[in-house]
């Protein structure tokens, strides 16, 4: 199964079989009438087909999906959906530790194909999972999250193999703290349930679409 | 009174549309499949009911604009149509045709054209969904949709054609049943924008344009007919015609003119 980051938190996931994920596809212009952009939003679109294309939540740098091409499915959390071999399911987190009050729901949506259990946080940001979510949660294999406080927390209690730092994550104290910390400078990357490590990996992957201007 | 067709017709071969604001519509089929046209950021100038994961099997975008393509709202897992190639999906043929938007809203830069007009055909009845075009048709782009039973055609201007286009358009399209949409009104308070009567309000009559509820007049009264009227339309194709036949009508529409047809929000 192969993982590419474009930007944020948009990856693209192909399993063995061709069946392809595009996760949080991003809006790459700002709108005058739009919500205010983060700083550089100017990124090329992801601009490819995908089967399946997951919004973690309604957030325009995580849920424009005009940034794809072809006719893809959407999830957005919710029931649980079987398409093409791939089993997508979500578990509810916040985006910071003020509930509704906050910046609101995110649908964290895990991934089941080929034997690996894939996990995408997008912009989870709760001091700490609850004993519910973490429950609901399972077992994870392969993570992707955003990087800050909460991110040593949500390691220790989600004990993932392999970790994905994403969405203008940059290498920190903490990250080179880890054991298994690793900066690459590909934007692919192959696992497969066979080649899992045994303790656990951080990998850097290199942004695919770099922005264009100011 | 009701329309006695109401009791009398079969169930069979009923289209529901329910208006949602802006240019979201959720269209059902009578057998259950749901389409939603072009879901919106609902934010501070957009105080429409959002759709709230309602479900669908279908979402068309038409453009790349926040107020277009908020899939995020809708539910159930839908496929996202928003190309120009003819796809079969949840057993209904959609067409994209591509067109452009004014050159201010130039936002998306994945599509043919920056906006695709979506047709497709529900229950025997010929959608067009004109999304947030931004010009009159060109004799190509016309030829390409075809014969429209009911046209959704954007009449607020400033971010789309200018509402005599939008006239314009609907002449050449000849649509039985004209749905206006993307104007301004005390949900959706975009500086500039026209409201729904500047649309028809040269008409010769206005017996024929209704708010749910068949009005005479039209002076004042948008709030209250809002209230009244149906927020669900039914449409069913009976020799060639398309008919209104919701609870709240107390005629038929028949297609001897241009009939519009403003549906209530749901609130």
């Amino acid at each position: 199964m192969k993982f590419k980051w474009y930007y944020t938190a948009s990856w693209r996931i192909t399993t063995d079989t061709g069946v392809s994920i595009i996760t949080d596809p991003y809006n790459h212009k700002y709108i005058p009438e739009g919500p205010p952009p983060p700083f550089g939003t100017d990124h090329p679109a992801v601009g490819e087909q995908a089967d399946i294309v997951t919004i973690t939540h309604g957030h325009f740098d995580h849920s424009y999906i005009c940034g794809v091409k072809g006719v893809p499915r959407i999830y957005t959390g919710g029931a649980p959906l079987e398409y093409k071999g791939i089993r997508l399911s979500s578990v509810e987190g916040w985006h910071d530790n003020y509930g509704d009050c906050g910046r609101g729901v995110v649908s964290c949506v895990g991934i089941e194909a080929d034997g690996l259990r894939i996990r995408h946080m997008g912009d989870y940001g709760q001091d700490r999972l609850t004993d519910e979510q973490l429950q609901k949660f399972g077992k994870v294999d392969i993570l992707f999250t955003c990087w800050g406080d909460w991110t040593p927390a949500l390691l220790d209690q989600l004990k993932p193999k392999v970790v994905f730092p994403m969405h203008h994550a940059v290498v920190d104290m903490y990250m080179r703290s880890l054991k298994g910390f690793k900066q690459l400078d590909v934007s692919e990357v192959e696992f497969s349930a066979d080649t899992l490590p045994a303790e656990m990996k951080c990998l850097m992957l290199k942004q695919l679409r770099e922005p264009t201007g100011a | 009174m009701e329309n006695p067709d109401y009791a009398v017709g079969t169930a069979k071969n009923r289209l529901k549309i329910e208006y949602f604001g802006l240019s979201c519509f959720v269209i059902t089929s009578s057998n259950g499949t749901k389409i939603i046209t072009d879901p919106f950021f609902a934010g501070q100038r957009v105080l429409h009911t959002m759709l709230r994961k309602e479900p669908a099997d279908v979402v068309t975008v038409s453009c790349g604009s926040y107020a277009h393509c908020h899939v995020f709202d809708v539910g159930g897992s839908p496929y996202a149509y928003q190309i120009t190639e003819p796809t079969e999906l949840a057993g209904i043929l959609f067409r994209g045709v591509a067109t452009r938007h004014l050159e201010m809203l130039e936002v998306s830069t994945t599509k043919p054209g920056d906006n695709v007009v979506m047709c497709f055909e529900v229950d025997g009845i010929k959608l067009c969904h004109l999304g947030a075009l931004g010009h009159k048709l060109t004799d190509e782009q016309a030829k390409q949709i075809g014969k429209v039973d009911i046209l959704m055609v954007p009449v607020g201007g400033v971010s789309t054609l200018p509402v005599e286009d939008a006239k314009e358009v609907c002449r050449q399209l000849n649509p039985q049943i004209i749905l206006p949409m993307h104007y301004r009104s005390e949900r959706c308070d975009f500086q500039g924008w026209a409201g729904v009567e500047e649309f028809f309000k040269d008409r010769p009559s206005v017996e024929k344009v209704y708010f749910g509820v068949k009005r005479k007049y039209y002076e004042n009264v948008l709030r209250s007919d809002l209230e009244i009227g149906s927020s669900q339309l039914e449409f069913q194709m009976r020799n060639g015609k398309v008919v209104l036949t919701s609870r709240g009508a107390n005629d038929q529409i028949t297609a001897e003119t241009l009939n519009i047809i403003v549906p209530r929000f749901v609130y």
